[in-house]
């Protein structure tokens, strides 16, 4: 089995696509966290990881939950990264880091993890 | 397959506000009632969440003006959902902004009716746009998000780039520009509310840009007026597909706006659980799914997006709530939103606005007024 990283809208809705700005693309030295107003639950009706935020709710698998769960605004993304590899050592090289960091890289964009220093 | 499942609770706690904006989206003539008390609040939060609800809405009117609003917020974190306060901002104060986010409330979108005061007091119906530009501030001291909501017409949509400079001078981290939707008060002001074509499109250019711009720092929403949709909007996500709506006094709806289709009546939760109201009461059935679509709806592809539109859009207009939605091209009433578009690009000066009123408890009878208005009454 492979890990991937999934995330669909949880009203089963099309997600849309992602913002495409400055400051959408994290650097490895930055320190993701999720955004403020924006948090992840465990639905346990349908055993899934839910990031709410205002006026969505994305469903996200294990793999997704846990590359968010990391994003504490203490580990950089390349910290980051390397934990998520380590933890998954039967997969080729660099895909779990790969998936990951795009995944990274659309929340950012959606403006659900910030990667900027707290105000 | 399981049946659907709400997972967004619009809790309008009160149709009490301040305000009195022309396309203000309360019914124009709401039922009386004693509005839900906390406690019956609390009992709804816990049959919703059990329904799978993740998602509250703490709306009105203006909700503020309930003095038990931070018993409420705790009541809904207390059962996690994820808590919004839906506001105009008027009666906040810094303590309440702080007792607020204390209670546990998640995030604040706060309306603005234009980019100044003499203007927004028109729409507004008396000044608060100063007021609001204070409440955005405390919500962000509180450590809130923030979503500023600004209702889209004819006669602010051409300063959409300036909404946008207010929403990132405030700190917002959200910004709906959202068109009026003609239902309610708005549609009774139609005339004076609907831009034209050409101003859409300068507005959705200006949304598409301010979005590229500050994507990661402050979300754009640009939400389309049905008129100038062309094909129908997917209204609520479908009739009872996710969206569950209770009123003040605790009627149940599929949308706000359902009230107004004649013909229907919709349970309250003081007479049935919440469940039962969903999964099975007749109105929730109603339109749900598509077996009830009449032709071009039935045989549309489209129909597995769009759920057929608005039914409140289609019996307001048609006074046929199975009608395709006239927003629609292939509706046979489609006519009558072309109309309405010609009118909305016809120039002119600014129309006069019918502002939301409430209906007020009749005075105490007194001598002169009854003798005042026998005198009225009474024929020449």
């Amino acid at each position: 089995m492979t890990v991937k990283t999934a995330m669909t809208d949880l009203r089963g809705g099309p997600l849309g696509p992602a913002g495409d700005g400055p400051g959408a693309r994290p650097a490895g030295a930055d320190r993701p966290r999720l955004a403020p107003g924006v948090r992840l639950r465990w639905d346990g009706r349908d055993g899934e990881y839910v990031l709410l935020s205002p006026e969505r709710g994305l469903r996200l698998n294990e793999t997704a939950a846990l590359v968010l769960a990391l994003c504490d605004g203490v580990r950089t993304v390349d910290q980051i990264l390397r934990e998520l590899a380590a933890r998954f050592p039967g997969e080729p090289e660099g895909r779990v880091a790969r998936e990951a960091f795009d995944l990274l890289a659309d929340l950012a964009s959606r403006g659900l993890v910030r990667t900027e220093a707290p105000q | 397959m399981r049946g659907p499942r709400p997972y967004t609770l619009i809790a309008e706690l009160t149709y009490r506000c301040p305000l009195r904006c022309p396309y203000c989206s309360n019914p124009t003539e709401p039922a009386p009632g004693d509005e839900l008390s906390a406690g019956e609040w609390g009992r709804v939060f816990a049959e919703a969440e059990a329904l799978g609800v993740m998602q509250v809405h703490l709306t009105g009117g203006e909700p503020l003006v309930r003095r038990d609003l931070e018993a409420l917020v705790r009541a809904a974190r207390g059962r996690d959902l994820y808590t919004s306060l839906v506001t105009s901002g008027l009666p906040l104060t810094r303590e309440r902004a702080r007792a607020l986010a204390a209670a546990g409330l998640e995030h604040v979108q706060l309306s603005v009716q234009d980019v100044d005061e003499p203007r927004a007091a028109r729409v507004a119906g008396r000044p608060a746009h100063e007021a609001k530009l204070r409440a955005a501030a405390w919500v962000k001291e509180a450590g809130l998000p923030l979503t500023l909501n600004a209702v889209l017409h004819r006669e602010n949509i051409d300063r959409a780039a300036e909404f946008v400079a207010l929403a990132e001078r405030l700190g917002a981290d959200r910004l709906e520009l959202a068109n009026a939707q003609y239902h309610g008060w708005a549609l009774r002001n139609r005339a004076a509310l609907l831009p034209s074509a050409a101003q859409l499109d300068a507005a959705r250019r200006v949304a598409a840009e301010a979005k590229a711009r500050l994507a990661g720092r402050l979300e754009i929403v640009f939400v389309t007026p049905d008129y100038h949709a062309g094909r129908p909007k997917a209204c609520m996500g479908g009739w009872a597909q996710s969206f569950l709506h209770l009123t003040p006094t605790g009627v149940a709806l599929p949308c706000h706006a359902a009230n107004s289709i004649a013909g229907l009546r919709f349970p309250s939760v003081r007479e049935a659980p919440l469940a039962a109201i969903w999964h099975d009461d007749p109105s929730f059935r109603r339109f749900r799914g598509h077996d009830w679509m009449p032709e071009p709806c039935r045989s549309c592809p489209g129909r597995h997006a769009d759920f057929g539109g608005c039914r409140c859009q289609a019996f307001q207009l048609t006074g046929d709530a199975s009608a395709a939605d006239p927003a629609c091209e292939l509706a046979p009433a489609h006519h009558l939103v072309v109309a309405a578009r010609a009118e909305a690009s016809a120039p002119g000066p600014a129309r006069r606005y019918l502002h939301r009123s409430l209906p007020r408890a009749a005075p105490p009878p007194t001598e002169e007024g009854v003798s005042k208005r026998l005198r009225r009454a009474a024929p020449d």
